[in-house]
């Protein structure tokens, strides 16, 4: 394996944790990996499958913040995102990649620390996995 | 008519901190090569008034319709930026705000690797920018008549407090006259006031108001629609008519239940329940040198509500009876306002407090109620247990939601939390809302309050109506997901799936599909969280700002 291979990988956040974590971790100057890109979302409930399937054709993982379980300000806008993950995971499973490219982690917008930790976390893995072998070429 | 699209980018090197490790010239040539991006300026503090200025004027001279602004995104900018775009006559909508200072620099070390993601998410911030798209305020009428449901103090506030706001009320009662259970009240702990006299002058308030009519015998048995347009079904004896309200307000309030064998112990003339001991001392009953046992414990201490009362009532028999009152307890919550300095009071008038840990030993003889009690600080110092006889012993009773709690709950589409009361929504937003807008919970149909809780709740609830619904048309810009008629082809997902009973399904001619109806997100009801747009199988449904196109486009700007 190519050991400077460095993944690239797409973070959907949930704007009322995922997102206030990342300000946090920002003020607090937490390293975050480089290759690592951040998109808000209203809610993880807003995590469509074909973001997912769409980023996972460019990039070697997506990552999914949500709220902490029973926290949802939309009362179940994460255990929707979970079942949308999940359902990825499956699709992924079946054309021959690995599940664990597509994640869901819950966390809190004062959980900075744990958010720099699970996305540096997040990239080891995928960088174990190696390069995503369903990427689109173009 | 389409309008070409010309996107201006303004760089912010927010006083050098992004500069700091981002070669923003590197990231402006790249930009500049892009078709779409129209004009590119750079700035060392966009926040600063001239600055302001300077991209209103730009906006002006070089005709941009889409703004890509660069720098640190907090809430305060990202509305001053808003404000900034109204001001050059631009929709706000049309901007986009991309982060580099808390996204890229503050949590990467300097390096080419550091500039490449800077200009990758500018590109991607222009790829979003691209398709945005305009969104525009709608004037909705709204119904201003507010109709609340339990005529107990909490139902009865809350009407008045309505009313003096200006607001139509319509009160329903399932008994045929109001009052509720403050009526069976002896006294209220923090108030001189007697609760018989408080509730007379109250009703005799809400019957002279002309802006409240009073419905006894009634009750809710359908809603449809949402805030500021609500339809309800009553049925008074069994006649049904419908009313438009525009918003409603849940007091149903508590219901006690009082089962004395939890403790083995059957009905008996000197077991009483708290409520009913607090009703005998309304009705002037005699407890002149008796010696009474209370015991607070075993599912009845979830609220702070018994505690208080029966510490409350502790004081004032001892006080007007000098009956000798023991108070067993396995925790004493004393924890609100004053609560405190009237146990300190109970203990001073020489209240007897036990704490108990799982079990008490209750026996009855011969009219006497015989206590077994062991301390559990000295438990095993001092061998065996002793007796405490007493003429009388209270209870507590259970506090249960009042009846028919879960099919009101089914009716209005509102949860049900863990302890089978009403479940509000958020209780960092607003204690008294329900995951519906424009249904309000006052009073012990969440948990069983107190009444300066509950007046409070009154005023609060009644304030947030008159926010919510300030005029008869009220104003209300289009954030909310919209559907493709075209695409919808009916099937209920996102009706299900709404947590907040925004949408409803519209038939017309004008909708072209099969069946000639679409589904429709209420934009007062709607709370914009996007869970239909995702969840909708046909994608028929678009949240604004956050379209599917936006979000691929971003997306696919990206490197790989």
């Amino acid at each position: 394996m190519n050991h400077n291979y460095q993944p690239k990988i797409v973070v959907f956040t949930c704007e009322n944790s995922g997102w206030l974590a990342l300000k946090h971790a920002s003020a607090l100057g937490l390293l975050i990996p480089e290759r690592v890109e951040f998109i808000k979302l209203p809610c993880s409930g807003k995590v469509d499958l074909l973001y997912l399937l769409k980023a996972l054709e460019k990039v070697d993982g997506t990552l999914v913040i949500a709220c902490q379980k029973e926290n949802c300000k939309f009362l179940k806008g994460n255990l929707r995102a979970e079942q949308r993950v999940n359902r990825a995971g499956k699709l992924l499973k079946e054309i021959g990649l690995e599940e664990e490219r597509v994640r869901i982690v819950y966390l809190a917008a004062n959980m900075e620390h744990k958010f720099a930790e699970t996305v540096q976390n997040f990239y080891d893995k995928i960088r174990e996995l190696g390069p995503n072998r369903g990427k689109v070429m173009k | 008519m389409k309008m070409n699209k010309r996107i201006g980018v303004f760089f912010c090197t927010c006083q050098g901190k992004v500069t700091e490790k981002v070669d923003y010239g590197l990231v402006t040539s790249e930009i500049r090569k892009l078709p779409q991006v129209e004009y590119i300026g750079e700035s060392s503090d966009l926040c600063c008034q001239t600055e302001r200025e300077l991209i209103c004027r730009k906006i002006a001279e070089k005709k941009l319709n889409r703004i890509v602004i660069v720098g640190c995104v907090k809430p305060k900018q990202e509305r001053q930026f808003k404000e900034l775009m109204k001001e050059a006559g631009a929709n706000p909508h049309l901007l986009f705000l991309g982060d580099i200072l808390e996204e890229c620099c503050n949590v990467h070390e300097k390096g080419a690797l550091c500039t490449f993601k800077a200009l990758e998410m500018t590109k991607m911030a222009v790829a979003r920018a691209d398709k945005l798209e305009e969104v525009h305020y709608d004037k909705i009428p709204v119904n201003r008549t507010v109709l609340v449901i339990g005529g107990g103090l909490a139902g009865i506030e809350t009407a008045l407090e309505s009313a003096a706001r200006g607001f139509k009320v319509i009160l329903i009662e399932k008994e045929d006259k109001l009052g509720g259970r403050l009526s069976r009240v002896n006294t209220i702990f923090g108030t001189d006031r007697i609760p018989a006299f408080l509730l007379e002058d109250k009703i005799a308030a809400v019957t002279l108001c002309s802006n409240i009519e009073v419905w006894t015998t009634t009750r809710l048995i359908d809603l449809d629609g949402n805030i500021g347009d609500f339809t309800a079904w009553l049925d008074t004896n069994g006649i049904v008519t419908n009313i438009n309200v525009g918003a409603l307000v849940i007091a149903t309030g508590v219901q006690t239940v009082f089962c004395p064998v939890k403790y083995g112990l059957s009905i008996s003339g000197n077991i009483i329940g708290l409520m009913n001991f607090e009703r005998m001392l309304a009705e002037g009953k005699d407890f002149n040198y008796k010696r009474i046992s209370m015991v607070v414990g075993k599912n009845t201490e979830a609220y702070a509500l018994p505690f208080v009362i029966a510490v409350k009532n502790a004081v004032l028999i001892r006080k007007k009876f000098d009956a000798a009152v023991n108070l067993f307890y396995t925790n004493m919550k004393v924890s609100g306002d004053n609560w405190e300095k009237l146990y300190s009071e109970a203990r001073g008038l020489g209240v007897h407090f036990f704490k108990f840990e799982d079990e008490l030993e209750i026996s009855l003889s011969q009219g006497e109620i015989a206590i077994s009690y062991e301390d559990p600080f000295i438990q095993g110092k001092i061998p065996g247990s002793y007796k405490i006889v007493s003429d009388y012993i209270v209870f507590p009773e259970e506090l249960v939601p009042a009846e028919e709690t879960e099919q009101l709950t089914s009716i209005l589409k509102i949860e049900i939390a863990p302890s089978s009361f009403m479940s509000v929504d958020n209780v960092h937003i607003l204690n008294e809302s329900t995951s519906r807008d424009g249904i309000y919970l006052v009073g012990s149909c969440q948990y069983p309050g107190f009444v300066n809780e509950i007046e409070m709740s009154a005023k609060i609830v009644a304030q947030d109506i008159s926010r919510r619904l300030n005029a008869d048309i009220v104003e209300v810009e289009l954030t909310q997901p919209y559907v493709d008629a075209a695409k919808c082809v009916v099937c209920l997902t996102c009706y299900r799936c709404c947590p907040h009973g925004a949408i409803t399904i519209e038939h017309g001619e004008h909708y072209k599909n099969l069946y000639r109806s679409a589904a429709r997100m209420n934009p007062l009801a709607c709370r914009r969280c996007g869970i239909c747009a995702a969840e909708c199988p046909g994608k028929a449904i678009q949240m604004p700002d956050y379209t599917d196109d936006q979000i691929l486009a971003q997306l696919e700007a990206m490197e790989v």
